[in-house]
């Protein structure tokens, strides 16, 4: 018997997104290798229903498999310009606008939230979760993104994390050859980028003030309520096959409900311009949160081309502010809340190397 | 802010349901007010006369021996 360690454990994330729910994607160079601070390997499990109680039975003697679960992977990483930008974008879900920044360096992709209006379906996309050599490799179809965070703590690496949650359609082993390796580590200092305009323009980052902060996009969604009669059935690891022992259904939607966007800053506190604007209903415009990473171009006009990351909350009011003790100095952390009377209360604007179609 | 983006005047107004130049008027009249309210707040406060400091009780020479 091999034994394997836990840090071996791989994750690899669609770089296309399905052109149908559950559409298949075989190809190895169609994927990122993710990096995963806790990594763990998702392994199909069945719901079931049991005769528990029926004609007064105390115990279960027998049991029904009704669906496969549907399948969680959660990613928490250092935030990046390729992986965590792909899945920022996708839970957002609306249609990503790529221009050209700098001619084959960098281009710019830009996303609102999904409109209703384009339903409730978010982009969907494969995900391989595999300890290689073992039994234990699958891939996933019909993965969404449910939650996605972005945060940073003092002058720490910025941290994104996905909540991933997928039909429970699923291959093993996973059948993909050629997969890619890990992403390099890079040495960049963390940068972030956290500014708001209250008829002013204010940059946060610039005084040294700010202790940490956080955005974090809430797609709400219910597998178990997207189920439906005639929901098609699969045998374990493979979707061709069905009405064996181990057969089970799965969904084929996974539509998102009432989205919540939240976001909170801690800074030293001074002036009490920020509980001015939250007593007097003050709108921030452009309220941004973002990570930068390498100059795309450097020497170039303009000097710098910077990759980011940003979530930007066109509109939002400050709702809450308390006193916090940060590292013995005073300091505020702020509620805010998106505000809007479209439909999309969050942006995702990356900047990164790819030129045209990202997603 | 980014390119192409729209304008915070914009913004309000779309948010308000006025025009540009109204939510930029109501804008205006609001820093004008803060910017007011700063001022003052940043005017001196009047110094204090300088309280002299309070004499120590002697409790020794007091207290009941």
């Amino acid at each position: 018997m091999t034994t394997y360690l836990q840090r071996a454990a791989k994750l690899y994330i669609g770089k296309t997104v399905e052109g149908s729910y559950n559409a298949s994607n075989t190809t190895g160079s169609n994927y990122l290798r993710a990096v995963n601070d806790t990594p763990l390997v998702t392994i199909p499990v069945q719901e079931f229903r049991t005769d528990q109680g029926r004609a007064g039975s105390e115990f279960a003697s027998a049991v029904c498999k009704t669906y496969w679960e549907p399948s969680g992977i959660n990613v928490a990483a250092d935030a990046d310009f390729d992986l965590a930008a792909r899945l920022w974008l996708r839970a957002a879900g609306g249609t990503i606008t790529n221009t050209t920044v700098v001619s084959l360096l960098a281009g710019k992709h830009t996303c609102p939230m999904l409109p209703e209006s384009s339903g409730l379906q978010l982009p969907s996309f494969n995900a391989i979760s595999v300890m290689e050599g073992s039994g234990y490799s699958f891939r996933y179809a019909g993965m969404v993104v449910g939650q996605a965070t972005m945060s940073q703590e003092g002058v720490n690496a910025i941290k994104t994390s996905f909540s991933l949650v997928g039909s429970g359609k699923h291959w093993s082993p996973h059948g993909v050859t050629s997969l890619p390796s890990a992403p390099s580590f890079t040495c960049l200092r963390p940068f972030a980028y956290l500014s708001y305009d209250n008829g002013d323009p204010v940059d946060l980052g610039a005084g040294c003030t700010v202790r940490g902060w956080t955005v974090s996009l809430d797609n709400a969604l219910n597998p178990q309520g997207d189920r439906c009669t005639g929901d098609s059935t699969q045998d374990a690891g493979d979707p061709t096959a069905s009405g064996g022992a181990s057969d089970a259904a799965y969904n084929g939607k996974l539509h998102h409900r009432d989205r919540s966007v939240t976001a909170q800053i801690t800074i030293e506190a001074d002036a009490a311009d920020e509980w001015d604007d939250m007593v007097e209903g003050v709108t921030l415009t452009d309220v941004t949160f973002g990570a930068r990473g390498a100059d795309l171009d450097p020497g170039g006009t303009p000097d710098t081309t910077y990759e980011y990351l940003k979530i930007i909350i066109p509109t939002a009011k400050i709702t809450r502010i308390v006193n916090v003790d940060s590292d013995g100095k005073f300091a505020i952390q702020m509620d805010l809340l998106p505000i809007t009377s479209g439909t999309s209360v969050l942006t995702v604007d990356v900047v990164n190397s790819t030129i045209g179609t990202f997603a | 802010m980014a390119e192409g983006a729209k304008t915070r005047a914009e913004i309000l107004a779309e948010l308000w349901n006025v025009t540009p130049e109204e939510a930029a008027r109501h804008e205006a009249a609001r820093l004008a007010k803060r910017a007011a309210r700063t001022a003052a707040q940043a005017e001196p406060a009047a110094e204090e006369t300088g309280e002299p400091e309070a004499k120590k009780k002697d409790d020794a020479a007091t207290d009941p021996a």
